[in-house]
């Protein structure tokens, strides 16, 4: 569509290239399954596009087939190599089609050129591969309705600063793993490039985790008293990320508390002490989007360095940025005015992480390890569907 | 501006715009919005940025428009926006089937997410290029009757019907204040009466421009 772009791309990377204080590791590494629970908590580092992932492909009758491959296979090689391992044969090799099935069953059809697929799912979501012509059928997996049961015997042994910590920890290194180009890519349009945003899709990714494990294990909290409990702990949590400067998760925690299976609870939310409510009250007008988020916006420029900012909005700024202006004005001439505000709102990222985080672990903490682990790779629902029928279930409508 | 005093106007109505990447919501909030903007900042639009005052039945009516491009993959981000939303707009492209497969989750987050008076608009953008389309006029049509929504074909890059698509929207949600079914105390409501009318409201979601309009959607050339 936009032929042109791809040379801008190659000027706006050479500009970027000297913006860019990104350390690319060396070594190439196996990057695991992004949903699968991880056995030792080795640090996460940049993806890169020759690292090996491992996934599993799905037929229609849920077996399926585990591949090995690197992150920039296309759909394409996927589908042909899955094809063989899964015993698929069709009369016409075009027809097999591999899809994301999301937990709610909705569909997600790839096109072939599309790379670095595994790290691109939603949360519960899994490959398939079928017939285009079967689509249809395919149905979500059991599994992908996520956990029955919550944590909240485990969250209630955690400290609420030390949860903070391990997380902010955590995001801060998926956080320092993006590459900034991964963000033109994703505005510009990602398939254009030939190039993987794995970096940032698990940065994404993690917004939505930390979102939906707020609502998860509220909703799966069924005594009323630990309820108040676990949502008095999870403003206390939001609190602690805020003064850890870590907006996304700050963001993510108060959005999952906002969310209408948990704001619903009028139960729970009217037992929590008024000092608590008044912070939450607080934290949610910082999250007010009128007026563009001004609230948020002018706290972002009095905070220092390292800051993990709130993603959704960079990108929000970039693609309106991007889509609301001629890339080229009359005769070819480039929008200078345009790649200027595009390099502003991309130097708030720099400026973000610019310094360093050095947090003092929190004095007397306890079970840090096993935080740590915790926050790594949370076990969530992330069908609405389900989450609202499990917040009726502990508060039913008043009629 | 300049001949239009900030305050002149005796509504705010909130509207979201919703549907899947790259249909062009943003370039539809742009075309609509640019007029404003054409004589002084031909060129580039910042991101503050969103408004514009129209007039209904002889009312002057600010509209203040969410716009939740880039963010579709933070679907629950773009839930949070639709918390006192007067007006959605539901954007799909008629040259990809699959965005407009995808309407039925988007509907089902607008009509559980708003109150049941919000006005919800279908939108069948890129017109332009009918020679690339998948989806018939008369599918979505039915589509939009079937689920009682308004609906329009537009074209955010020649500016057809987008106008009339926003206007529309206005013009349902303020016959709904007219004949009473819209209950503009009810704290969702998504309409503010003019601000010097209307102290900040309870809940403190809705009490959006009361003050400091200079700074809101300026262009930044």
């Amino acid at each position: 569509v936009y032929p042109q772009l791809k040379d801008e791309m190659k000027s706006l990377e050479t500009i970027m290239e000297n913006d860019s204080n990104s350390k690319e590791p060396k070594e190439p590494r196996k990057s695991k399954l992004p949903w699968k629970q991880r056995n030792s908590i080795d640090k996460p580092k940049m993806i890169r596009a020759s690292d090996e992932v491992i996934f599993k492909v799905y037929c229609a009758d849920h077996t399926y087939t585990t591949m090995k491959m690197r992150v920039d296979t296309p759909a394409s090689r996927i589908i042909r190599l899955a094809a063989d391992k899964l015993g698929l044969r069709t009369d016409q090799p075009d027809d097999l089609k591999l899809c994301e099935v999301k937990s709610t069953g909705e569909r997600l059809l790839f096109k072939e050129s599309d790379l670095s697929i595994s790290f691109g799912l939603s949360l519960n979501g899994r490959l398939f591969l079928a017939p285009g012509d079967h689509l249809d059928a395919l149905v979500p997996l059991p599994e992908q309705e996520g956990p029955q049961r919550g944590t909240w015997q485990k969250l209630e042994m955690f400290g609420s600063k030390e949860l903070a910590y391990a997380i902010t920890m955590h995001d801060y290194d998926l956080f320092m793993a993006i590459n900034p180009h991964e963000l033109l890519y994703q505005v510009f349009g990602r398939y254009k490039y030939g190039k993987i945003t794995s970096n940032l899709d698990t940065f994404m990714r993690r917004f939505n985790e930390i979102q939906y494990w707020i609502v998860t294990e509220i909703c799966l909290t069924p005594s009323p008293g630990k309820r108040v409990q676990l949502l008095r702990k999870f403003i206390k949590l939001a609190s602690y990320c805020k003064e850890y400067r870590n907006l996304n998760s700050f963001f993510a925690i108060v959005m999952g508390l906002s969310n209408i299976a948990v704001s619903r609870l009028s139960l729970t939310w009217e037992r929590l002490p008024s000092k608590i409510k008044r912070m939450f009250s607080e934290f949610e007008t910082l999250m007010d989007p009128s007026r563009n988020h001004r609230v948020y916006r002018s706290t972002l420029t009095k905070l220092t360095p390292p800051i993990i900012l709130f993603m959704p909005l960079l990108l929000k700024d970039l693609t309106f940025t991007h889509e609301g202006n001629k890339t080229y004005l009359i005769e070819g001439l480039v929008n200078f005015e345009k790649m200027r505000m595009l390099s502003h709102t991309m130097r708030t990222l720099k400026i973000c992480r610019s310094q360093t985080l050095q947090l003092q672990v929190p004095q007397g903490a306890k079970n840090l390890s096993e935080i740590q682990e915790y926050v790594r790779e949370m076990n969530v629902i992330d069908n609405q569907r389900i989450l609202n029928q499990l917040s009726n279930k502990l508060e039913p409508r008043q009629t | 501006m300049a001949n239009q005093g900030p305050y002149n106007y005796s509504y705010i109505f909130k509207y979201i715009i919703i549907g899947d990447m790259g249909v062009g919501k943003s370039c539809l909030l742009h075309q609509f919005t640019e007029k404003k903007f054409m004589a002084d900042c031909p060129h580039t639009i910042g991101v503050e940025f969103g408004t514009r005052i129209i007039e209904v039945n002889g009312q002057k009516i600010k509209l203040q428009i969410w716009d939740t491009a880039g963010q579709e993959r933070f679907r629950a981000v773009t839930r949070s926006y639709y918390r006192g939303a007067a007006g959605a707009l539901m954007v799909y492209d008629i040259t990809r089937r699959a965005t407009y497969n995808h309407l039925s989750g988007w509907l089902t987050d607008a009509r559980s997410l708003t109150n049941p008076n919000t006005v919800i608009f279908l939108i069948g953008n890129k017109g332009d290029l009918d020679g690339q389309r998948e989806v018939t006029y008369d599918e979505a049509k039915r589509f939009a009757d079937e689920n009682d929504l308004l609906f329009l074909e537009t074209s955010a890059k020649t500016g057809d019907h987008v106008e009339d698509a926003f206007i529309e929207t206005a013009r349902k949600i303020y016959q709904n204040i007219q004949d009473g079914s819209l209950d503009l105390n009810a704290a969702e409501s998504g309409v503010q009466p003019k601000p010097s009318a209307n102290p900040r409201s309870a809940n403190g979601t809705v009490g959006l421009d009361g003050t400091g309009q200079s700074g809101d959607s300026k262009c930044q050339c």
